[in-house]
């Protein structure tokens, strides 16, 4: 019996079987380097399965790397995503998202000037995360791209790097996208503007087509605090989406306007009761004591939910000097 | 099959981390890293790299405190209530204090929690409370990442061996344990300066309603394991009347989800499609509401997706079909469920110990420290009420730390060797009788008379009885035999569940009140007695190997209530004994 | 005492053709927190040797080939 480490892997077994000619056999040998990480010499191992001639070798090979950190890795997970397997792609640029070596930035970069969509958004996705200031350029360029994976992922960048002076182009991608996903992502990156120059940008969305990028504009407006927006806001209180006034109403709780407590009143005889209990919820948080009748009625819902949030709120009101 | 009689290999440790699910690589790793000189072991029933509860992902975290939403006092503070004042509130504040500082070092170690598309945490916040959730959709790789950690901290690793008992040195405190290899039958003792006990919940005290005796809420790998053994060694236990019993997928046994589906617009609904809930807590109380639905002329219950646009279902699906209780697309699909047309009928677990998600646990203070010297017990064993995921992770990080500390001023104790004879004997038994009862058998039956007998609401003289009953089982486990190792596992699992059924009917029993709601609704004792009863109840076993149970007083409070919040808990009993 | 076999049906299917467990590959036995699979050495490929499954999956998601299929439990379904 070996009481010590009993799945450690031993490297020069696992060596002697990646040159095994058996396919099923160099990949059990390069998935049993999951239990190598702490050795120095597992790398090298991993790196080379990804130019194995089995598309299920260098699979798993893709998979284990994301194990390992280092030049060689980077570059390995690179050059598969190319590969003729969509197995292994799909796995490299998994692999290559997880890295958090800032170094790596540069060897990825080079590879956005490919034309493959695919590889240029793995590309984009990876550098997210690494946050470094020379993908700003590169990304703004891709938000011009003809696919809308491409253009999705160049905003995560730019909205990961929250640099002000982008703020125009987001605005852009958030307005005018041809994507209704992209738009939506755009609106969502539009966050980090703590000043009111995205307002126009954000307002509009608030008519876009898409009722999603409209749910996302009206909860973003509301964690920026625009409190220019508060009667557009009101307005989208009668969207034909619930979801959307849902997010509108909280948005309306957070700018504290009392002008917003008819509508918000209003929605409390609304059938949906998520939407009752939001709209309960901004009355508290407005605590006008205009919205007391409302809540009066609310305190008797047939939703428990909207009754204790109506107590809360009436509580808060009597609070409010 | 006939098993090795002989010696056993030692092996000697200073930090043996038993269970490597959530808490116990978090525990190895601090160890290791407070110092790493230390020789610190994690062992494993199963396999470190899928084990516990979190082997799938986990939908996310339900109690983040992070600064900006929620303080730390405030956090102890809804602890408090929703634990009916029954807590010592240091413990919860040094989760609470901790618990963004976790965050953060499992966001650098690459698990994957929601983020706005700047890349900030998509803290998602739950009204005019303190609780905020912060969803992991992504998180399927957890386990990968802790796994990576153990290797690059050098902390040893071994896997499939369970431990079976725990060793006091000759002067009390914890000296090693037993071990038990569930495929080989081979045994071990590992002597250790420290044990950290990490092996989650009791899940298979009661008996699902399905009657699969591995359909269960907790994963089944826990049996109670840490709880017997704790016991055994010494320990004091707490809260054990304060039962775990969640809502649940109806035979399914999963998870209602209220954290998913919760902040995308989902539910729980009576038939009629209404909300029903008025508590805010997540709490006994809460399901005491649930109880009572489900038996009233509303019920039963039902999870409500059916007015949520296509998009959000789509969504919904995608998380709840890929993460944490993955296996659940395929439940619905067989029976033809779709939550777009049809609400999902809920019901409620079985019994069980767990303070991840109620309060039942070995007694720990806020340094996760038992009554016995040098033993340690974090996660859902341990005693920190609502501790879930993360506390798991806060309290294995502070055992870890705290036993590395332990380690610089003691020297390996002694373990006497007929004890570890004895204790061979004891678990290899099953395997040397012949034409026995099976485990499996002895367990059905074992978990039907939890069923029977201690599920709530609790009568005193039905819980009496399931005391007589569990007296007849222990009979039973001289005649239980083992065709193989692995069965030879199962037929240990059973003493373990036997123990925590003994300790759970004596606890429930002693604490002449009603408290928390559904999980301790005593009928013939209705009321709450805050004269009596504001205290702990504890369990340690007694000088005639059976439970002695006795209070332990609550600390001073260092986060007062304000008369509101008192208001808030006294309402709460109110609706308790009007149950 | 007396005994006797019932069956029962196990939740886990294999499929033979994909799996590789003649390579050396064990992942699913390995996963399993239950220590439910097990590899036939004869046939070179994993099965359920024990109906205890908390159908969680993990044996499922980490073969390399897709080999394992988890059905629910028939208690269950
Ligand atoms: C289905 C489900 C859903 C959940 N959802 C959430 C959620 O969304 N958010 C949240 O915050 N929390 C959630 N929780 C709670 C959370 O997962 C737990 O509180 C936490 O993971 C407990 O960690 P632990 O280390 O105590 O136990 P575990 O992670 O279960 O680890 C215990 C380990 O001990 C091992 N072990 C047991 N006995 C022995 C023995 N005798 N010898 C050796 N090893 C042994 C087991 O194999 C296991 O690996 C959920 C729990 C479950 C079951
Ligand atoms: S993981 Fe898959 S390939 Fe490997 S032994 Fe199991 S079934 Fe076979
Ligand atoms: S689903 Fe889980 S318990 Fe069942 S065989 Fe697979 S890993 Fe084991």
């Amino acid at each position: 019996m070996n009481l010590s480490f009993d799945d450690g892997a031993d490297l020069d077994d696992i060596r002697e079987r990646l040159s095994s000619p058996d396919a099923g056999i160099r990949r059990v040998a390069v998935m049993d380097l999951i239990d190598a990480v702490d050795d120095p010499d597992a790398v090298e191992l991993a790196v080379k399965g990804i130019s194995d001639s089995d598309a299920g070798v260098r699979a798993e090979a893709a998979r284990v790397l994301d194990e390992f950190e280092g030049e060689d890795v980077i570059a390995a997970l690179l050059s598969a995503l190319t590969d003729a397997d969509e197995t292994v792609r799909l796995a490299a640029a998994e692999s290559l998202a997880e890295t958090k070596d800032r170094s790596a930035g540069p060897a990825i970069l080079v590879w956005l000037e490919t034309d493959d969509a695919f590889v240029k958004a793995s590309c984009l996705r990876a550098l997210r995360e690494l946050r470094v200031p020379e993908s700003q350029a590169v990304a703004l360029e891709h938000l011009g791209h003809a696919e809308p994976t491409v253009r999705r992922e160049a905003i995560g960048v730019l909205a990961y790097l929250k640099d002000d002076n982008v703020l125009m182009a987001l605005m852009n991608a958030a307005r005018k996208d041809p994507d209704p996903t992209v738009r939506k992502v755009g609106v969502g990156s539009l966050v980090f503007s703590k000043t009111d120059r995205a307002a126009d940008a954000l307002v509009e969305a608030l008519g876009d087509e898409n009722w999603q990028v409209r749910e996302e504009a009206a909860f973003i407006i509301g964690k920026v605090a625009l409190g220019s927006a508060v009667s557009p806001l009101i307005e989208a209180m009668n969207d034909e989406y619930w979801q959307v006034r849902v997010k509108a109403a909280g948005s309306l709780g957070r700018l504290k306007d009392p002008a917003a407590v008819d509508v918000l009143g209003q929605a409390l005889s609304y059938n949906i009761s998520n939407l009752r209990k939001e709209a309960a919820a901004a009355l508290g948080e407005i605590a006008s004591p205009n919205a007391l009748p409302f809540l009066q009625v609310a305190c008797e819902d047939v939703d428990p939910d909207v009754r204790k949030i109506a107590r809360w709120a009436i509580d808060q009101i009597s609070k409010n000097p | 099959m006939t098993a090795n009689a002989g010696s056993d290999e030692v092996m000697e440790v200073d930090v043996l981390v038993i269970g490597g699910g959530t808490a116990g690589p978090m525990a190895a790793v601090k160890a290791k890293e407070a110092n790493p000189d230390l020789r610190v072991v994690v062992l494993e029933k199963a396999n470190v790299k899928r084990s516990g509860c979190i082997s799938m992902g986990m939908d996310g975290l339900n109690n983040a405190v992070i600064p900006g939403h929620a303080t730390p006092e405030q956090y102890v503070k809804e602890i408090t209530v929703a634990n009916d004042g029954i807590v010592n509130q240091k413990t919860v504040m040094a989760y609470a204090e901790r618990s963004y500082d976790m965050i953060q070092q499992l966001d650098k170690w690459g698990v994957k929690f929601e983020k706005d598309e700047t890349g900030d945490f998509n803290v998602k916040k739950v009204h005019h409370m303190g609780t905020y959730v912060l969803p992991m959709p992504e998180g399927h790789n957890i386990k990968k990442i802790l796994y990576r950690q153990l290797r690059r901290k050098r902390v040893e690793v071994i896997n499939r061996y369970m431990a079976t008992r725990l060793f006091n040195g000759p002067d009390g405190r914890i000296a090693g344990a037993m071990l038990l290899n569930p495929r080989t039958a081979e045994t071990a003792v590992i002597k250790a300066k420290t044990v950290i006990l990490c092996t989650g919940a009791a899940g298979r005290l009661g008996l699902p309603s399905s009657g699969y005796l591995f359909g269960t809420y907790e994963n089944p790998t826990n049996a109670g394991d840490g709880y017997s053994m704790a016991y055994h060694a010494g320990a004091e236990l707490s809260g054990l009347e304060c039962y775990q019993i969640n809502p649940l997928i109806k035979d399914y046994n999963g998870p209602a989800c209220a954290y998913v589906t919760g902040p995308m617009g989902g539910y729980t609904a009576n038939a009629q499609g209404d909300r029903f809930i008025e508590c805010d807590y997540w709490s006994g109380q809460m399901m005491m509401e649930f109880y009572k639905e489900l038996e009233g002329g509303k019920g039963p219950v039902f999870l409500k997706l059916d007015h949520l646009a296509e998009e959000t279902v789509e969504e919904i699906e995608e998380i709840l079909h890929t993460n944490e209780r993955p296996s659940r697309g395929r439940f619905h699909e067989n029976r033809n469920t779709n939550y777009r047309e049809k609400m999902v009928e809920m019901h409620i677990s079985e019994i069980g110990f767990c303070s991840g998600h109620s309060a039942s646990g070995i007694w720990t203070d806020e340094n996760a420290r038992t009554t016995v010297p040098g033993l340690y017990a974090a996660g859902d064993v341990g005693s920190v009420p609502h501790n879930y995921m993360l506390g798991a992770f806060v309290y294995g990080a502070i055992a870890g730390e705290d036993a590395a500390a332990y380690c610089a001023d003691h020297e390996l104790p002694e373990i006497d060797k007929a004890e570890i004879d004895k204790e061979r004997a004891r678990i290899l038994a099953p395997l040397n009788r012949e034409h026995g009862v099976p485990a499996h058998q002895v367990e059905y039956k074992l978990r039907r008379l939890v069923n029977d007998y201690l599920q709530p609401p609790k009568v005193t003289r039905k819980m009496e009885i399931g005391q007589d009953r569990f007296a007849e089982i222990r009979r039973d486990l001289e005649l239980i035999s083992a065709e193989d190792p692995h069965e030879l596992m199962r037929a240990n699992e059973v003493s373990f569940i036997l123990d925590c059924a003994e300790m759970a009917a004596a606890a429930s029993l002693y604490r002449t009140e009603s408290r928390w709601g559904l999980y301790h609704y005593r009928v013939d004792y209705p009321e709450t007695d805050n004269g009596d009863w504001f205290a702990h109840v504890q369990t340690k076993k007694g000088e005639d190997s059976k439970p002695v149970n006795f209070k332990r007083p609550i600390d001073p409070y260092i986060v007062e209530l304000g008369d509101a919040e008192k208001d808030a808990y006294q309402k709460l009993r109110v609706n308790n004994a009007n149950a | 005492m007396p005994s006797t076999k019932i069956t029962n049906t196990v939740p886990v299917t294999v499929n033979a053709e994909a799996c590789i467990a003649d390579k050396g590959c064990s992942v699913c036995v390995d996963v399993c927190p239950l220590d439910v699979l097990l590899i036939d050495q004869a046939k070179g490929t994993a099965y359920m040797g024990y109906d205890e499954c908390w159908y969680c999956l993990p044996c499922e998601k980490d073969c390399p080939t897709n080999a394992i299929t988890v059905h629910i439990p028939y208690l269950l379904r």
